[in-house]
């Protein structure tokens, strides 16, 4: 009986030395504390125009018919894809910063119309636009605060596997192709006849840069060692993407499609799924990510 | 590739703009007449309808519709040009009865387009224009003795009028010459008034006839068959530039001497020939200063239903630089005008999808022209 007192007495700090040395190794150091990721990510968006100042070749005669000519935007055919990179910063449980580097496919279509009762003239517009958008974002998890330090028995703090998160940033693109297609009909006593086609770069009737705002949410899923996530945020534009000074410039599109660009910016819906991969291991022997 | 760079010039909006004026009426066409520029930096159109009714129209300095007026069908056949006397805008038109010759007055800040002085008795007016700043000339064919021209005074009183010719049923042989041929009429002064001109139909064919300060015939250029001036710009040094088609083909002669007192012939003129030129069209000419440097511009319609502005040195005499607008809708040029700020604005008439005869107007800033240089 002496014997185990004794060596409760004088073995448990041994112990308890051992265990602070792990604690210190593991929780006190600042590297351990957050976590950088990389990722992939890719998804689909639908887009919408909204017209800031309207602008037509066509016009009217009467200030009655004046809304007869405006482009009519469509809310059919304006899916597009995004996809690319993505870099995270964890610096709290909680708080994530971020930015991806993604390309942006843009797509959407308006019809003009030259309108009469037996001999009109429609043209059908589409559009597809392609940016290089970098926004950087800042994402708020929704998960439990536990303690990030490991317990003295040196297990791994309990991190939830699905975690959701909302999130806001800005959004900064730049325009790295556009295409434009035009369709001209000609409808005579009932008859409906297609007698112009086109496409066109349109490059050059669009501002190089433009910027937006977005916000969204979704959820972060654990597998293994790195992270599903999903995500749907909603866009907003909040500069024009067309160059106000170069609206006549493309003389093709003015000249046989009688089309001239809208002032207008876009907003879109966009769904996204991404794998995260972190950066940073406790060992990279077992690649044991740090949680936090 | 990221698009950061781009080739073509910027305009802003008011430097350059192009509008197409439609009208969803089934049936509804228009035919351009002329175009002003109004003292707001915007442009009055004046153009008739299929019904020859007078239509009047307001665009802004950006081509923006503004407002527009069709005149009572008592009024028909309108006739340019649009001329400008004391902020008011004035035209001429006939009535449907019995084609008399009245003024019409457009005031623009009213949006009012009204008739205010008939000619009783000067039927049929062809032609409209500027003796000098203060005065006008207006050119009728009257059914008993064909060509007559008048001065109008500043306040549209009419000074003098002069008939040329014995010209026996006048209207019918106007009527049968306008079967058959796309003459062009029209009157216009040079030497502040001291010269007129006027083109039109008397007894041996087109003619554009020169006249003094008072109307008095002092020369003529004179055509047969289907030919004739379409039309002229003078200079002061006493010369002037003609469109003008002869045998079915169209030429253009440019600084000629302007033989006021010679009676010739227009195959004398030694055009050079346009054969990309639609020749039953119209072919208008204008003098325009680039940087300093003089310049004539010619104007018409191409076989292949676009409009060719070439740009001739006013020095050299020299081609300079062509532009050719449209696309794959006919369209006709109607006239051209300088606009305030050195560029150039283009009256056309447009068939779009061959169902639509529409009004077009478009400009071109001055920098774009420069590049063409």
């Amino acid at each position: 009986m002496f014997r185990l007192l004794y060596c409760l007495f004088f073995l448990f700090p041994v112990f308890n030395i051992q265990a602070q040395s792990t604690y210190d190794r593991l929780n006190k150091n600042p590297f351990k504390q957050t976590q950088w990721y990389i990722g992939v990510r890719g998804g689909a968006n639908y887009n919408l125009v909204n017209p800031i100042n309207r602008h037509s070749v066509i016009k009217p005669t009467n200030d009655l018919d004046e809304a007869l000519y405006e482009k009519s935007y469509q809310s059919v055919e304006n899916i597009g894809v995004i996809y690319g990179l993505t870099a995270m910063f964890q610096f709290d449980q909680k708080f994530v910063v971020g930015t991806n580097l993604s390309i942006n496919q843009v797509r959407f279509n308006y019809l003009q119309d030259l309108p009469a009762d037996v001999n009109s003239i429609s043209f059908d517009h589409q559009h597809d636009f392609q940016y290089f958008d970098v926004p950087v974002f800042f994402r708020v998890m929704f998960r439990p605060a536990t303690n990030r330090f490991w317990n003295n028995s040196s297990r791994k703090p309990k991190v939830p596997a699905i975690i959701p998160f909302l999130q806001v940033g800005l959004n900064f693109s730049i325009l790295m192709d556009a295409e434009k297609s035009v369709e001209r009909s000609i409808s005579q006593d009932g008859l409906k006849i297609q007698d112009l086609s086109f496409s066109e770069n349109v490059d050059e009737l669009l501002n190089p840069f433009t910027a937006g705002i977005f916000a969204g949410g979704g959820f972060r899923f654990r597998l293994g060692n790195i992270y599903l996530t999903t995500e749907v945020n909603f866009r907003q534009g909040f500069s024009n993407v067309t160059d106000t000074e170069r609206r006549f410039a493309n003389q093709n599109l003015i000249d046989n499609a009688y089309d001239v660009f809208d002032d207008k910016n876009f907003q879109s819906f966009e769904v996204l799924v991404g794998i995260l991969v972190p950066l940073k291991y406790l060992s990279t022997k077992e690649f044991i990510p740090i949680e936090i | 590739m990221v698009s950061c760079q781009k080739d073509t010039e910027a305009f802003l909006p008011t430097e350059k703009f192009n509008s197409i004026f439609d009208n969803p009426t089934e049936g509804q066409n228009y035919e351009p007449i002329d175009v002003a520029q109004t003292e707001d930096g915007g442009y009055l159109i004046l153009a008739s309808t299929n019904s020859n009714q007078v239509f009047v129209m307001k665009v802004s300095p950006r081509g923006e519709f503004i407002w527009s007026k069709t005149m009572s069908s008592a009024y028909i056949s309108p006739v340019g040009n649009i001329v400008k006397n004391q902020g008011n805008y004035y035209f001429i038109v006939s009535t449907l009865t019995d084609r008399t010759a009245v003024l019409v007055e457009v005031k623009d800040f009213d949006q009012i387009v009204e008739p205010l002085r008939n000619y009783t008795g000067y039927r049929r007016p062809l032609a409209f224009g500027y003796l000098n700043p203060d005065n006008y000339l207006l050119l009728t064919h009257n059914d008993t003795i064909g060509a007559v021209l008048s001065k109008i005074q500043e306040g549209f009183a009419m000074e003098w009028a002069r008939g040329y010719d014995e010209f026996e049923e006048a209207n019918s042989t106007l009527d049968d010459y306008l079967d058959s041929n796309t003459p062009e009429f029209f009157v216009g002064a040079y030497n502040n008034g001291s010269n007129i001109y006027f083109n039109t139909l008397r007894p041996d064919g087109m003619t554009m006839t020169y006249a003094n300060d008072q109307g008095i015939e002092t020369g003529r250029i004179s055509a047969t068959d289907g030919d004739g001036i379409n039309s002229i710009i003078t200079s002061n040094d006493g010369k002037g530039s003609f469109n003008y088609t002869l045998g079915n083909q169209s030429f253009f002669a440019n600084g000629t001497n302007l033989a006021n007192n010679d009676s010739t012939y227009i195959s004398q003129l030694d055009g050079e020939l346009q054969p990309d030129r639609l020749s039953n069209k119209k072919a208008l000419s204008l003098s325009i200063e680039l940087s300093a440097t003089p310049y004539i511009v010619n104007a018409f319609t191409t076989v292949d239903g676009r409009i060719k502005l070439a740009f001739y040195s006013d020095n050299s005499r020299e081609l300079s630089a062509i532009e050719y607008v449209g696309g794959n809708d006919p369209m006709e040029v109607v006239k051209i005008m300088a606009t305030e700020d050195q560029g150039l604005v283009v009256l056309a008439k447009i068939i779009m999808g061959g169902v639509k005869q529409r009004i077009s107007l478009f400009k071109i800033p001055k920098e774009e022209i420069v590049d063409l240089f």
